[in-house]
């Protein structure tokens, strides 16, 4: 009964913006050598080739001008059982852009709609291949701009690809909480508003795996967490 | 003695005497009377019957707390609070209520003799009825005009007594009615009640009934416990299954359930791990109440059956009053204390726990005693036959399926295995395979070579291994090797006609099948013996074995080598031939190349030689003729003896063995082979006397049993060591106890109906072929997909696009395509899907087998068989532009990925689809539809989308005049509304009809 009180009031305190609530922000950094990336092959559709102007290159390792590691998923891993937040009413968006998913890796809250967008003009498949969720597999001929999607559990992360496209390849995370972010063009992330607490901070990359990190945030200001890949993280995996 | 006395007597005895002698004689007699029915009232059975009762006690008063504890005290409450104040107000309106009541009484007494004079009157008209029927018929007008006269009186009477029938009738009404608004709301009341304690009141007439109540007791007296007693012996009689008592098969009265009487219950599930009841009640009481052996004793005489889903229950398909219980577990079914019943323990801690609590010891003098848990499997061939597999019995499948794999019929007579193909390969023309050194170093160490051989060992076993008896196995593998070369067909295989490239063969043998049924390669570490992917041998050694040009010709077609063999013909050009073999040469064990086989000692092969010869001949004429003999027909000689002793020929095919008869002993009824004629020897490991101990023991170690025996090197054991897992020891002697008489009426046994025969057939195939290397039938196999998937990995694809490249699902293929396709397809394979590199090879399948299997997938979905009608109708241009358009791009973009007759998809090679060009030929109309609606449904996975579903069918603009109006909808609505079937019609048609029709190929 306390902790369910506790877990409301917390809610509440999010909700309302309390100062009951610290920041997780951090970096992700690369360090050695930077991997080359390869390129993608799109003759197979002309209208995905025409979309783009010179080569395309893979997305899947990215690392910035910064030495810092593009697209990790990082998110509350460990601290938030049992505690309920409300589901964002605001749609996620996954584009499809060029036939590349748009952004590569999105988080979502589980329950929460997604926004799948077509405005290449050809057809793709949105195909999810989750472990814990129902797969599905929805056609989005070129007429059809946009689909709405769900993923109700929480999974890290659900794969999702097309199957017209083969290099097509995106991942979703799916949280039970809204404390999830991606590293951006700078390496950094920020997952904001986490209720003061002690918490697993988890990072994921679709090549070099997952990385934890223990933090307590305060009631207030923000705690750090960082994390560092490279090349060896892929003999680990 | 007293001679005053003596003067009384007439008797030639002592009275006094005779007295004392009466007196104790008559108090023994009344003390072993006691005695005896004590005897007879104490039985060990009754005990567990008691304390079943007492936990049962035990268990209903602890979910009777809970129930009252359950009950919703505000309901309740309230419920009956509001009945008081009901009451009041029925008391407050007790004249009104009596008063109605009185009238009801009254009333019912009217409509009494109401309905009586109605009744009275209909019988009586009835009678002049027939009165008047009759006098008319008979021509007495007068009569006649009477009984009409009087009808027609008795009609009008009867409308009146109808009247007054129906007015107190309606008065009975109004008076119930008034009665009801009074009490109505009590009656409510006291049924909202008892619905809450519906639960306790089941429970506490259920605890009466187990109480110690002195009326209980006294029905279990001694004496009067004849009569009707709660605690009693029960049993359930079975006719139809029978215990072989000696000549005599006597019908099975299961006495078990008389002590495990919660076999059949939920609610006693317990982990048998540790033997502690899952309810935490029940678990918490046995703890409590019993010393910690004791306590798993009665845990497990006490506990539900684990599987009631399978048995037992009522809806089960093994119901207890039908199944019982000593029909799997075997046993003495009418022993009712645990040393009588036969029980049988699986371990020495069990045994050491029985002997304390029990007074445990083995029953003599019963040839089928209980078969440990893990042995029960055995029991359910004897009803489950005719089926490749009986469901749910892994184990013993895998033994069945090992009897096969393994060739023990090649030796040993088992009946419903005598028509099998030998396992070996046909050595008639092995000299053109194979040399002669490889040969003895195979022969000598088959599992040196390639660690997962079907190949037994044979030589050097550990009733052989004296130095003496190795150097007798260095003759004996000599002259076999000299005989099967002397003896074999000269064929030569030249060099390959071209060049091959490992590298390519690489890559061909990973991708175009060989992986289904081979393991090769050095990241290929796939090791499970006889499972799906090592139904051929393993690969990695084959350079070390065979000659390129032998390699050659047997990839490109097996059966010009060996007519039986299994190996499919995979259709490969010379050159990919080619290619392959230059890959396969380079797989090679270097260790066993450096091997030399040992050279004989001539005298030990003569001493060997004039062994065999004396055993026919007189010894001076043995003698004579090994004298002459030269040293290559001694070698012959001993080669032949040895193939027979050791009945080379059961899984080979052998010239000169063609008749020879099969060295083992039959095992058609092993399972019920008699304990004393089993050969223990002396017993060196010393294992208890069961079937199941010997036969593991003997499948694990075949020779041990000649331990400290003196025989002969002709006479010893010749059972050859498979080098058996445990499990698979395990899963054979399963097999092998299931070998057994079954004295099971037809009717009780597991009857199929002729779908399910015609499944079995076509299950047999699948077996026997490995399809499942390749595809998923019946949710399993697909055992070549990781090999595969890893191969175009490692070529660079990423993993999502390789799984684009295995071969087909078949769950609800029988749905799917159409049998006469199917047929012609097992007959000669046309490629559906062009674009994969994995082939579907040639199996050279007979007629029969191609219509074996097209029923059974057929049958598996529930299918018409075989004919069909598919209608043929010519579409109008209209619809064929319908057509055009829907697969057009700007709509479905259906041929980005599908083919189209010879016009490949215009998409990624990873996302090709099957030609739909040969949909008319091929698949079934209505599954189109069916696929088109929801393919994620039919094919989990696959990798075609759903473009229907949920959402109306949206429609470009331009396409309205093209489609037929969905029903209900009108025009103007457009075909934004168009209807999702009347899309799919249109695209069904298209697939089926369009496509065939002439008109130019649709846009792309």
């Amino acid at each position: 009964m306390i902790r369910k009180g506790i877990a409301v009031l917390a809610a509440t305190l999010i909700a309302s913006g309390s100062s009951f609530a610290g920041d997780v922000t951090g970096k992700i950094s690369w360090d050695g050598q930077v991997p080359g990336r390869k390129e993608l092959k799109m003759q197979a559709d002309p209208v995905c080739a025409s979309k783009h102007t010179g080569k395309v290159l893979s997305d899947k390792v990215v690392v910035n001008d910064n030495k810092t590691l593009l697209n990790v998923f990082v998110y509350v891993s460990k601290g938030l059982e049992g505690k309920k937040f409300d589901v964002p009413a605001e749609a996620a968006v996954l584009d499809q852009v060029g036939c590349i998913y748009t952004p590569k890796v999105l988080g979502v809250m589980a329950g929460q709609k997604i926004k799948v967008l077509n405005n290449d003009g050809t057809l793709h498949n949105v195909h999810p291949k989750p472990k814990v969720n129902k797969e599905f597999n929805l056609a989005m001929p070129k007429f059809m701009k946009m689909k709405e999607i769900t993923l109700e559990q929480p999974e890290v992360m659900v794969p999702v690809k097309c199957d017209v496209h083969p290099w097509m390849s995106g991942h979703i995370g799916v949280t039970s909480h809204p404390f999830h972010a991606v590293s951006d063009a700078s390496g950094s992330f920020t997952l904001k508003g986490v209720p003061a607490g002690s918490y697993t901070v988890t990072a994921w990359h679709e090549v070099f795996g997952t990385k934890s990190v223990d933090v307590k945030v305060a009631a207030s200001g923000s705690v750090s967490a960082d994390f560092t890949y490279g090349l060896a993280d892929l003999k680990r995996n | 003695m007293n001679s005053e006395k003596r003067g009384f007597v007439d008797f030639v005895y002592n009275v006094d005497k005779m007295n004392v002698v009466f007196a104790l004689s008559s108090v023994a007699l009344a003390i072993s009377v006691v005695w005896m029915i004590w005897a007879d009232f104490d039985r060990e059975w009754k005990y567990f019957q008691r304390e079943a009762m007492r936990l049962d006690r035990h268990k209903t008063e602890v979910e009777l707390a809970a129930a009252e504890a359950q009950v919703d005290k505000g309901q309740l409450e309230a419920i009956e609070a509001e009945s008081k104040k009901v009451e009041a107000e029925i008391a407050a309106q007790q004249a009104a209520l009596e008063t109605v009541q009185a009238e009801l009484e009254e009333i019912r007494g009217q409509f009494y003799i109401a309905d009586q004079n109605l009744k009275f009157e209909k019988a009586e008209y009835d009678v002049v009825k027939y009165q008047f029927e009759e006098a008319q018929h008979s021509g007495h007008t007068e009569e006649a005009a009477e009984k009409r006269k009087h009808l027609d009186a008795m009609e009008k009477r009867m409308v009146e007594f109808r009247l007054i029938k129906e007015e107190v009738e309606g008065r009975q009404d109004a008076a119930k009615a008034r009665l009801e608004a009074i009490q109505g709301k009590q009656v409510e009341l006291e049924s909202r009640k008892a619905a809450l304690l519906k639960d306790i009141g089941l429970l506490e007439r259920r605890l009466t009934g187990l109480l110690p109540t002195f009326e209980n007791e006294f029905r279990n007296m001694p004496m009067l416990d004849f009569i009707s007693p709660t605690v009693k012996i029960r049993q359930i009689v079975l006719g139809d299954l029978k215990n072989d008592i000696n000549f005599i098969a006597v019908p099975k009265v299961d006495r078990c359930i008389t002590c495990h009487v919660n076999i059949d219950r939920t609610g006693y599930e317990i982990d048998w791990e540790t033997a502690t009841f899952e309810n935490e009640a029940l678990a918490a009481y046995m703890a409590e109440t019993y010393e910690e052996d004791e306590r798993i004793g009665m845990t497990k005489v006490l506990a539900s059956h684990p599987n009631l889903d399978l048995y037992m229950t009522s809806g089960s398909s093994h119901p207890v009053d039908a199944t019982g219980c000593t029909s799997c577990h075997v046993g003495r079914d009418r022993g009712v204390t645990f040393v009588n019943a036969a029980h049988t323990p699986s371990d020495a801690e069990e045994q050491a726990r029985w002997e304390k609590l029990y007074h445990y010891h083995k029953m003599h003098h019963w040839d089928y005693p209980m078969y440990p848990t893990k042995y029960v499997e055995q029991a359910c061939s004897s009803c489950h036959q005719g089926v490749v597999d009986v469901p749910k019995a892994d184990d013993l499948n895998r033994g069945i399926h090992l009897v096969k794999t393994l060739g023990c019929a090649g030796c040993h007579k088992i009946q419903g295995y005598t028509d099998l193909r030998k396992v070996g390969p046909d050595l008639s023309r092995v000299s053109a395979k194979l040399e002669g050194p490889w040969m003895e170093k195979w022969i000598r160490d088959p599992r040196g070579f390639r660690p997962t051989t079907k190949m037994p060992k044979i030589f050097d076993l550990q009733n052989v291994n004296s130095p003496e008896d190795i150097a007798r196995g260095t003759v004996a593998i000599h002259g076999i090797s000299q005989y099967l070369l002397h003896h074999s067909e000269e064929t030569s295989y030249p060099d390959p006609p071209v060049p091959g490239d490992a590298t390519r063969g690489k890559s061909l043998v990973e991708k175009t099948g060989c992986k289904a049924c081979h393991v090769v390669g050095d990241d290929d570490d796939y090791g499970q013996q006889y499972d799906l992917r090592n139904f051929g041998p393993n690969l990695n050694d084959i350079g070390s074995k065979l000659s390129a040009g032998w390699l050659f010709e047997w990839v490109k077609n097996p059966e010009q080598y060996y007519p039986e063999t299994l190996m499919p013909n995979l259709r490969l050009t010379d050159q990919e031939a080619a290619d392959i073999t230059a890959y396969l040469m380079t797989r090679r064990n270097a260790e066993f190349e450096t091997r030399r086989p040992a050279s004989i000692d001539t005298k030990v092969r003569d001493e060997l030689a004039l062994d065999f010869l004396q055993a026919r001949l007189p010894l001076k004429v043995a003698r004579d003729s090994l004298a002459r003999m030269t040293a290559e027909a001694k070698n012959l000689f001993v080669g032949e003896r040895m193939i027979l002793k050791q009945g080379c020929f059961g899984c080979h095919t052998i010239p000169g063995f063609e008749d020879a008869t099969p060295i083992g002993t039959e095992l058609t009824l092993q399972g019920s082979k008699d304990v004393g004629k089993l050969d223990f020897g002396l017993n060196p490991t010393n294992i208890p006397h069961t079937r199941h101990d010997w036969f593991y023991t003997k499948l694990k170690q075949p020779r041990v049993f000649d331990e400290g025996k003196v025989k002969s090197f002709a006479d010893k054991l010749r059972m050859p060591n498979f080098g058996l897992s445990d499990e698979d020891a395990h899963s054979l002697t399963l097999a092998l106890l299931s070998f057994s008489k079954t004295f099971v009426e037809p009717s009780a046994m597991r009857q199929l109906s002729p779908a399910e025969i015609e499944i079995e057939a076509g299950r047999k195939h699948v077996y026997e072929r490995n399809c499942q290397g390749c595809h998923i039938v019946e949710n399993e196999g697909g055992a070549i997909r990781d090999p595969l998937v890893m191969s175009y990995v490692a070529g660079g694809q990423d993993e999502a696009g390789a799984v684009g490249f295995v071969p087909p699902n078949l769950n609800g293929q029988g749905a799917k395509v159409q049998p006469d396709w199917m047929f012609k397809f097992f007959k000669q394979v046309e490629p559906i899907r062009p674009w994969l590199d994995v082939r579907m090879p040639t199996f050279g399948f007979s007629d029969q087998e191609s219509i074996d299997l097209t029923t059974y997938f057929a049958r598996l979905d529930e299918q018409q068989f075989p004919y069909q009608t598919i209608e043929d109708k010519r579409l109008s241009t209209k619809e064929i532009r319908a057509g055009e358009m829907l697969f057009s791009a700007d709509i479905y973009n259906c041929w980005t990925c599908h083919q189209q007759g010879n016009i490949k998809p215009s998409g990624d090679p990873a996302s090709y689809a099957p030609d739909l060009k040969m949909a008319k030929e091929r698949l079934k109309p209505e599954w189109i539809s069916k696929w088109l609606w929801d393919p994620q449904q039919l094919a989990p996975g696959t990798k075609m989308p759903t473009f229907f579903g949920d959402a109306l069918t949206y429609l470009p603009d331009g396409m309205a005049q093209y489609l037929p109006p969905a029903p209900g909808t009108t025009p103007e609505y457009g075909v934004m509304q168009a209807q999702t079937d009347s899309v799919i019609q249109a695209i069904n048609d298209y697939i089926i009809y369009g496509l065939h029709q002439n008109v130019r190929v649709s846009q792309r």
